[in-house]
């Protein structure tokens, strides 16, 4: 039994708790927080390992949360939330905080589409992952995370909006699966949830962790694993401050590292560790790229009251007929800062949309990708994200919108705004092929990204894939991915819950193994 | 008004901006500027007098960019984006500051250009057929936005309720 569970208690340090450089040591350091590193350090405490964890970001909890834009985006978002492709097409939204993005998603449950698994099997040779060899892994973090239907009374005017507009139409939807408990329906999700109802990492997996004896260190930013002679010996890195300056170093001596510092940021990581041996690393980045139309109604909406997102429209993919095509439809709103960065425009044609605040509904197309992109670490190691949105989705993708714009005046909107730099504002019996006309361009509509995935390949192919099948890399032995990275393909649909349970089942693999895998073998 | 920008004036407003940057800046909201740590008081001058025509509503019941506390709002922000990011903003604003001449045949720098002809400007730099251009409207923009609808004043104007549990405003460090 490690240390640390041995003492029975593990310990929280914030970067302001530090007062000079550090060094330490563990037997599994597990970089990152979130869906995937929570998971993994609280089943590898309880099984009894010795686990420390390093999170780049801070550690808040509901006191810090205020539900103010301003003083939230800087905390809860890589780069401020602004973190976007190099051409600035596409904005890639990421937690950096303790919990990850879990602390501010919209709570979507869904476990891995079973076709989506067998594509993995055949055409990635992924092995041991159908879905009997993952429900015990679903059914362990549906329980932590108190996965249950929304009931109907929970749903909100926006997505009530989409229903009906689906419902007249005859297109699919339904009411999802939710990680909540208690749930105020404050409509604040995005920005954290100050009562605790949001069942994320920060209130789950984390203290549990720590209650089983891993060691939590946030504000620590790993820059660079060094390996030696075939084995990952440490990590390195920087305590920084709530700005993300460093203040102090670190270095942590491990026998086992597991990363989980998400899709952009863990193939970043390994590059600048130069942990690339099969050139790999970072290739294949899928985005589930999407963009947002908003319907404009006579009534109030007010969309930022209630649960943001509890709708969900499939009507336009098909796994099982098709793995790798499609896009789902999803009932989505902002805040006034993030909705007057979407609109188009400035000025009082810009306040005029806004005025509209609160009659708007939003609903985005969001793709099940086949283009990719890349990630690639910078001198400084900071990742570049590249990514081009493909003919045939371009395509797809403005089918999507016209969709939208179906469902939205199908449910009573009398116009339906498309944000393109030259803004598109239709009203009720304006002809829809006007989607099809203008297309989607990157660059000339804003998309946005918050499930980057796929860069950290699993598979039994050595050239093809980074990890095995159990998120062991190829390269070093004794190193492990745990996060979305690991995704063969793009998912297809929302990532927690396979996130967390690709993590569990593969921290029961590291306890099951130990010895194996702490000796490298 | 369209607004373009071919490769030889690009070229020629660089160099322009090379003596540029040999003048003095711009010390308007010097005042208004005080106490940002990130912001530049010429940089400071030169965002809120864009922000002042990004953010105009014509409703009098909005209160105006200058009024309020949208400056310092965006200088906390900057404290968290990479360090070379500031540092691309305040190219970014002389781009701004000192293209009209080349890009509207305006005797003038944008803070000294009437209204009617910063916001025909400002359209040019959003709807460019140059990427780069249109990037940095963009990154303007969201700044301002960020500024301005932050600020609870904005909020009855939109019909925006604002934080249901009010806590106490950290105090950035």
């Amino acid at each position: 039994m490690g240390a640390a569970a041995a003492a029975g208690a593990g310990v929280s340090v914030r970067g302001a708790d530090i007062t000079g450089d550090l060094t330490l040591s563990a037997e599994v350091c597990v970089i990152g927080s979130g869906a995937g590193g929570a998971v993994v350090a609280k089943e590898l405490a309880e099984a009894g390992r010795d686990v420390l964890v390093l999170e780049q970001g801070g550690h808040y909890t509901k006191e810090d949360f205020t539900q103010r834009e301003d003083e939230m985006m800087p905390l809860l978002y890589e780069d401020m939330g602004q973190r976007a492709t190099v051409d600035q097409s596409i904005l890639v939204l990421q937690g950096r905080n303790v919990g990850g993005s879990t602390v501010h998603n919209l709570c979507y449950c869904f476990r891995t589409p079973e076709p989506i698994l067998t594509l993995w099997r055949d055409k990635y040779g992924v092995r041991d992952l159908g879905g009997a060899d993952l429900r015990p892994s679903f059914e362990r973090v549906e329980g932590m995370l108190k996965v249950k239907p929304i009931r109907p009374d929970e749903v909100n005017a926006l997505n009530d909006k989409v229903r009906v507009g689906c419902e007249r139409l005859g297109y699919s939807g339904f009411v999802t699966n939710h990680n909540r408990e208690q749930c105020t329906q404050s409509g604040f999700c995005l920005l954290g949830c100050p009562f605790d109802a949001k069942q994320s990492m920060l209130i789950t997996y984390v203290p549990a962790a720590e209650r089983a004896g891993a060691r939590l260190y946030a504000d620590c930013a790993v820059r660079r694993l060094v390996a030696e002679a075939g084995r990952v010996r440490r990590v390195e890195g920087e305590v920084v401050d709530a700005n993300g300056r460093p203040r102090h170093r670190f270095r942590v001596d491990a026998q086992v590292v597991v990363l989980c510092a998400g899709a952009i940021n863990s193939p970043a990581l390994l590059q600048a560790s130069g942990l690339n041996g099969n050139g790999r690393v970072g290739s294949d980045l899928h985005l589930h790229p999407s963009v947002l139309l908003s319907g404009i109604y006579d009534e109030d909406i007010y969309g930022y009251r209630g649960i943001p997102q509890s709708y969900y429209v499939d009507e336009f993919i098909d796994l099982e007929r098709d793995p790798e095509s499609g896009y789902v439809l999803m009932p989505v709103y902002g805040f006034p800062v993030m909705t007057a960065t979407q609109l188009p425009g400035f000025g009082p044609a810009h306040f005029a949309m806004m005025r509209n605040y609160h009659r708007m509904v939003g609903l985005l197309v969001l793709m099940h990708d086949q283009s990719s992109g890349q990630v690639d670490a910078d001198r400084h190691g900071r990742p570049q994200i590249t990514y081009t949105l493909d003919p045939r989705e371009q395509r797809l993708m403005a089918e999507g919108m016209r969709h939208c714009a179906e469902i939205l005046f199908a449910s009573g909107a009398t116009q339906v705004l498309a944000p393109y730099a030259d803004p598109l504002l239709l009203d009720r019996g304006d002809s829809l092929d006007v989607f099809a006309t203008r297309g989607v361009r990157q660059g000339e509509i804003p998309l946005a990204s918050t499930h980057p995935q796929s860069t950290c390949a699993m598979g039994e192919d050595r050239r093809r894939a980074v990890v095995d099948s159990y998120g062991r890399s190829h390269e070093v032995p004794n190193l492990f991915v745990c996060d979305m990275s690991v995704f063969p393909t793009s998912l297809g649909a929302p990532p927690q819950i396979s996130t967390a349970a690709l993590a569990d089942r593969t921290a029961h693999w590291i306890a099951a193994n130990w010895s194996r895998v702490a000796a490298g073998a | 008004m369209r607004i373009e920008l071919g490769r030889r004036r690009f070229l020629q407003l660089g160099g322009l901006l090379l003596l540029g940057r040999l003048r003095a800046l711009p010390t308007a909201a010097a005042a208004a500027a005080a106490g940002l740590r990130v912001l530049a008081p010429g940089d400071a001058a030169i965002l809120a007098a864009i922000g002042a025509r990004m953010t105009r509503t014509g409703d009098p019941a909005m209160p105006a960019f200058a009024d309020t506390d949208a400056l310092r709002t965006i200088d906390t922000a900057l404290r968290v984006l990479p360090p070379d990011v500031p540092a691309q903003l305040s190219w970014a604003l002389w781009l701004f500051e000192w293209g009209p001449p080349l890009l509207v045949g305006q005797p003038a720098r944008f803070t000294r250009l009437t209204p009617a002809w910063q916001d025909a400007y400002l359209a040019g730099w959003a709807e460019s057929r140059f990427h780069t251009r249109r990037i940095a409207f963009q990154a303007v923009k969201n700044l301002t936005m960020l500024g301005y609808y932050a600020q609870d004043a904005t909020w009855p104007g939109i019909h925006y309720g604002g934080p249901w549990a009010p806590r106490p405003r950290r105090v950035p460090a």
